[in-house]
C-alpha cells in the first residue's frame, strides 16, 4: 500500500526510476550496476536479433554495391584487386557476425564480436586510404568510406557508445602505429581532420541514439513495475471489498453474490445446497462484561474455527454481521452438514473462552441452524437463508450450544 | 499522417491504454503508423522537444559552422574566382541556422519550427551538393564539400529534431533540385559520398524515429498507469476506512482517529468526549422485517447521525452491528447533551416503523455520553467503556434516551 520510497524493493526501484527519468540525460548514461547490467543485456539481445535477421542483408548489399561498381566500370583497372578484396572482407565480416550471432555468446561475447568486426572494418578502410593515396587513381574515395564507416560504428553497428568509442580509438591507434612503422609517406593533417570530424559526428549521433534507447529501456522497466503495482493494488482492493476486516472471512455482500451463483448451479444440477447460520451465544453480554476489544478477539477466534470447518474450495464461511456467521456448502445434504455443524459446536466449546456472563456453561459457545436441500425452480435463495435462520432460532430456544436442522 | 481528422472525443483519456499498448506490441509498422490522435500528439511532443533542444544548441551549431568556414578558408586553397561562391555558401548556411534560432526563440514562431528547419536544411544540403561540382576536381575544397554532404545528410536524418519523413523529403528535394538545376556530378565519386551517407543516415534516422516513438508511447502509457494507480490508492484508502453498508467511517478508522484525538487532548489537557449509540431492539427489527430491511434501517440511521456532525472535526463511525460512536472535539457538556438529543430526534424524524419495539412504534436509538480529561498513561478504552456503561444505563432506563456518565 505504501506508495513512495521505504516500501518494498519494487516500490523503491519505481521511485528511483521516476527520479532518473525526470533527471537529465547524463544521469541515464551512468546507471547503477544492476540496472546497467540489465540494460546491456537488453541492448545486446536486440543487437543479436538484428545481427541474425538483418546482417545477411547487409552482407548481400555489400556484394551488390561491389558488383555495381564493377558493372558500371567505376573501378580503375589498377585498383580492381584491392576493391575486390575489400568487398570480400566486408562481406565476410558482415556474414560472419550474423552467423556467429546464432551461437549463444552472451553479452560479453557479442560485444567482442561486434567490437572486433568494427575495429578491423575501420582499420581496413584506413589502410585503403594509404594504398589508394599512393596510386592516386580513386583519390578521396577511401577517405569517404572511412568517414562513413566511422559514423557507422557509432550509429548502425549495434555497439554501445563506449565500446564504439573504444573501437574507433583502437583502430586509429593501430593505424597510426602501422603507418608510422612502415614509413610510407602519408599526409597526416587532412586525415586527422576528417577522422576527427567523423568521430565527433559519430559520437553525437551515438550519444543521442543511446540516450533514446536507455530512456526506452528505463521506461519499459518502470511500466512493468507500475503495472505490477497496479495489479497488486487492484487485487488488494478486490480482496478488501470481499472480506470482513475483523475476521478475514468473506463479507456479507460477497457472500450474497456467491449464494446467488451457487443457488443457480445447484438448481441446474439438481444437487443439494447446504447452509449454516451460526450465532455466538450471549455475545452481547460478553461484550458488556469484557469490553469491545475482547469481544473482537473472541469473534476472531470463533471465525478461525469456522474457517477450518469449510475446507473444500467451494465451501464459503462468511461474517453475516455482528456475531452472526453463515457457511455455504455446495453439494452437501442435511446429514453431511449436520456432521459439520456438530463438529463446529464442539470445536468452539473446545476453545474454552471464558464467559462468566453465559448463564449455564461459563464458556463462549455457538448455536447453529442447518438447512440443506436442492433448490426449487423460481425460489429466491433467501428462502434457504430464512430456513437456516429459523432453525437457528429453534436451537436458541432449545437451550443454545447446539444445532438444529430445518424441517426436523 | 497529420492530416487525418481526429475522431471526436478520442483523446488519450477516453481511448485509454489499449491503443498505446497495441502500438507498442505491434512492432515497427504499428509504431510508424499510429492512430491519428496519437500521431498528432506525438508530433506536438516532438516539436516541443525540438524547440527546447535547438534553443540550447543553435548558437553552438552556428559557432561550429563558423569554425569550419575558417578552416576552409585557411586550408581549402580556395581559387580566387570561387571566393565569392564559398562566402555566399557559408553565409547562406549561417543565415539558415540563425533563422532556426529565431524560430525557436520567438514563441509565436514555434509552430513554424519544422518548416524553418526543413528550409535551412534544404538550402544547406543543396548548396553543399552544388559545391561538390563547382569546386575544382582534386582540390581540398572539393573534398570538404563532399564531407559536408555526408555530415549534413547524417545530421538532417538523425540529430536535426525533424521527423524522419520530413528529413527524407528534404534530402530527396535537395538531390532533385541539384539535378534539376543541371549540375552533373562526378559519377566516379558521387555514389560513394551521397548515396553512402544517405544509406547510413536513412538507417540511423529510422532507428532514431522508432525509438523516439516508443519513448513517446511509453510516456503516455506511464501517465495513464500512474493515474490508475493513484485512483486505486485513493479508492483503497477510502474502502479501508469506510464501512461498506453505511458509508460512515469504520471501526478501524475510528480507532485510529480516536487514539490520535485522545493523545492530542492529553497533550493539551483538554477533555475528550464520546457518544455511544445503539439502535433499540434492532435484533427484533431484523427478525421481524428481514436482514435486507435491517440493513436499510442502519443506513438511514447512519445518515441521520452523520447529519449532526457539522464541523470538520466532528466524527461519527459505525462501531459494529447496530452500534455507532461519535465524538465532538472542543464541545462542552451542554453542547454534547444537545447534540445527543438532536441525534435521538433525527432518528425519530425518520419515522421508520418498528412493530416489534417495546419503546416506540418506530425505530429509536439510545445514547450513552461520557466526557473525560485524559490523564497521562491512561488508555482511551476507559472513555469507550464509560460511554458504553452510560449506554447500558440508558437501555435500563427504558431506551430512546440519553444518559450521561457520572449523572445520578
Amino acid at each position: 500500500m505504501k506508495d513512495d520510497a521505504g516500501g518494498t524493493p519494487r516500490d523503491q526501484e519505481r521511485a528511483y526510476l521516476d527520479r532518473l527519468l525526470a533527471a537529465g540525460s547524463w544521469r541515464r548514461m551512468n546507471l547503477p550496476p544492476a540496472i546497467e547490467a540489465a540494460y546491456q543485456q537488453y541492448h545486446y539481445e536486440v543487437a543479436v536479433a538484428h545481427l541474425r535477421a538483418y546482417w545477411p542483408l547487409v552482407a548481400l548489399a555489400i556484394v551488390a554495391v561491389g558488383g555495381a561498381l564493377f558493372l558500371l566500370d567505376l573501378v580503375p583497372a589498377p585498383l580492381r584487386e584491392l576493391v575486390m578484396t575489400g568487398v570480400a572482407i566486408y562481406f565476410i565480416l558482415a556474414m560472419g557476425a550474423s552467423v556467429l550471432a546464432r551461437l549463444s555468446l552472451g553479452v560479453d561475447g557479442i560485444r567482442w564480436l561486434l567490437g572486433l568486426a568494427a575495429t578491423f572494418g575501420l582499420l581496413g578502410m584506413q589502410l585503403a586510404t594509404v594504398v589508394v593515396l599512393a596510386t592516386d587513381d580513386m583519390g578521396g574515395i577511401p577517405q569517404v568510406g572511412l568517414v562513413l564507416v566511422t559514423v557507422g560504428v557509432f550509429s548502425i553497428s549495434n555497439l554501445l557508445l563506449r565500446p564504439a568509442l573504444a573501437c574507433v580509438l583502437t583502430a586509429n591507434l593501430l593505424f597510426v602505429l602501422l603507418v608510422w612503422r612502415s614509413e610510407v609517406p602519408f599526409e597526416w593533417p587532412p586525415f586527422a581532420m576528417y577522422s576527427f570530424g567523423a568521430a565527433l559526428l559519430g559520437l553525437i549521433i551515438g550519444f543521442s541514439q543511446e540516450i533514446r534507447e536507455r530512456t526506452m529501456f528505463l521506461q519499459g522497466r518502470l511500466l512493468l513495475l507500475e503495472k505490477r503495482a497496479t495489479d497488486l493494488m487492484a487485487d488488494e482492493l478486490a480482496q478488501l471489498s470481499r472480506t470482513d476486516a475483523l475476521t478475514g472471512l468473506v463479507n456479507r455482500r460477497h457472500f450474497s453474490e456467491i449464494l446467488q451463483r451457487e443457488w443457480a448451479t445447484a438448481l441446474r444440477d439438481g444437487e443439494p445446497l447446504g447452509l449454516l447460520f451460526i450465532d455466538v451465544d450471549h455475545f452481547k453480554a460478553y461484550n458488556d462484561r469484557y469490553g469491545h476489544p475482547a469481544g473482537d478477539a473472541c469473534l476472531q477466534q470463533v471465525a478461525a474455527v469456522l474457517a477450518i470447518h469449510a475446507p473444500r474450495a467451494a465451501d464459503v464461511m462468511a461474517r453475516f454481521g455482528g456475531e452472526e456467521f453463515v457457511g455455504l456448502f455446495p453439494r452437501t445434504d442435511a446429514d453431511g452438514l449436520a456432521v459439520i455443524a456438530a463438529r463446529i459446536v464442539a470445536a468452539v466449546d473446545a476453545l474454552g473462552i471464558v464467559h462468566e456472563g453465559a448463564p449455564d456453561r461459563g464458556r463462549v459457545t455457538v448455536s447453529i441452524g442447518v438447512a440443506a436441500r436442492p433448490p426449487a425452480a423460481g425460489e429466491h435463495p433467501d428462502v434457504l437463508l430464512q430456513e437456516a435462520d429459523d432453525a437457528l432460532y429453534a436451537a436458541k430456544q432449545a437451550g443454545r450450544h447446539r444445532f438444529m436442522v430445518a424441517g426436523r | 499522417m497529420n492530416g487525418r481528422a481526429m475522431p471526436p472525443g478520442m483523446d488519450d483519456a477516453s481511448a485509454g491504454r489499449a491503443p498505446l499498448q497495441a502500438a507498442l506490441d505491434g512492432g515497427t509498422l504499428a509504431q510508424l503508423r499510429l492512430p491519428a490522435f496519437l500521431e498528432a500528439q506525438y508530433h506536438a511532443r516532438r516539436r516541443a522537444h525540438a524547440v527546447a533542444e535547438i534553443r540550447s544548441r543553435w548558437l553552438l551549431v552556428a559557432a561550429t559552422i563558423a569554425v569550419i568556414a575558417a578552416v576552409t578558408f585557411g586550408f581549402g586553397n580556395i581559387p580566387v574566382d570561387l571566393y565569392g561562391a564559398v562566402v555566399f555558401g557559408f553565409g547562406t548556411v549561417l543565415l539558415g541556422v540563425a533563422a532556426v534560432g529565431i524560430s525557436v526563440t520567438v514563441p509565436a514562431l514555434h509552430p513554424q519550427v519544422d518548416r524553418v528547419l526543413a528550409g535551412a536544411a534544404f538550402v544547406s544540403l543543396t548548396g553543399m551538393l552544388i559545391g561538390t561540382v563547382v569546386a575544382p576536381a582534386g582540390t581540398a575544397l572539393r573534398s570538404i564539400a563532399e564531407y559536408g554532404v555526408i555530415f549534413i545528410t547524417m545530421a538532417i536524418c538523425t540529430i536535426s529534431s525533424m521527423s524522419f519523413r520530413r528529413a527524407v523529403l528534404v534530402v530527396l528535394a535537395a538531390l532533385a533540385t541539384f539535378f534539376a538545376l543541371g549540375f552533373a556530378p562526378d559519377w566516379s565519386r558521387f555514389p560513394y559520398f551521397a548515396l553512402g551517407s544517405a544509406l547510413i543516415a536513412g538507417l540511423t534516422g529510422l532507428t532514431f524515429e522508432l525509438r523516439q516513438r516508443v519513448v513517446f508511447l511509453q510516456e503516455r502509457l506511464l501517465v495513464l498507469e500512474k493515474r490508475e494507480l493513484d485512483e486505486l490508492t485513493r479508492e483503497l484508502g477510502v474502502i479501508s476506512r469506510q464501512d461498506a453498508l453505511t458509508g460512515l467511517a469504520n471501526r478501524r478508522h475510528f480507532d485510529e482517529v480516536f487514539a490520535r484525538e485522545w493523545a492530542a487532548a492529553m497533550r493539551e489537557g483538554a477533555a475528550m468526549n464520546l457518544l455511544f449509540i445503539d439502535v433499540d431492539y434492532f435484533k427484533r427489527y431484523n427478525d421481524h422485517y428481514g436482514h435486507q430491511a435491517g440493513d436499510d434501517c442502519l443506513a438511514r440511521v447512519a445518515a441521520a447521525l452523520a447529519g449532526q456532525c457539522k464541523r470538520g472535526s466532528d466524527f461519527v463511525a459505525r462501531y459494529g452491528g447496530e452500534e455507532f460512536v461519535a465524538f465532538f472535539p472542543r464541545t462542552n457538556s451542554a453542547g454534547l447533551r444537545a447534540i445527543a438529543q438532536r441525534m435521538i430526534d433525527a432518528v425519530d424524524e425518520l419515522a421508520l416503523p418498528h412493530a416489534a419495539s417495546d419503546s416506540s412504534a418506530h425505530v429509536t436509538i439510545s445514547v450513552g455520553l461520557a466526557v473525560l480529561a485524559p490523564e497521562p498513561g491512561q488508555s482511551s478504552e476507559v472513555l469507550v467503556q464509560q460511554a458504553d456503561a452510560a449506554l447500558y444505563r440508558a437501555k435500563q432506563a427504558g431506551r430512546h434516551c440519553c444518559v450521561v456518565a457520572g449523572d445520578p
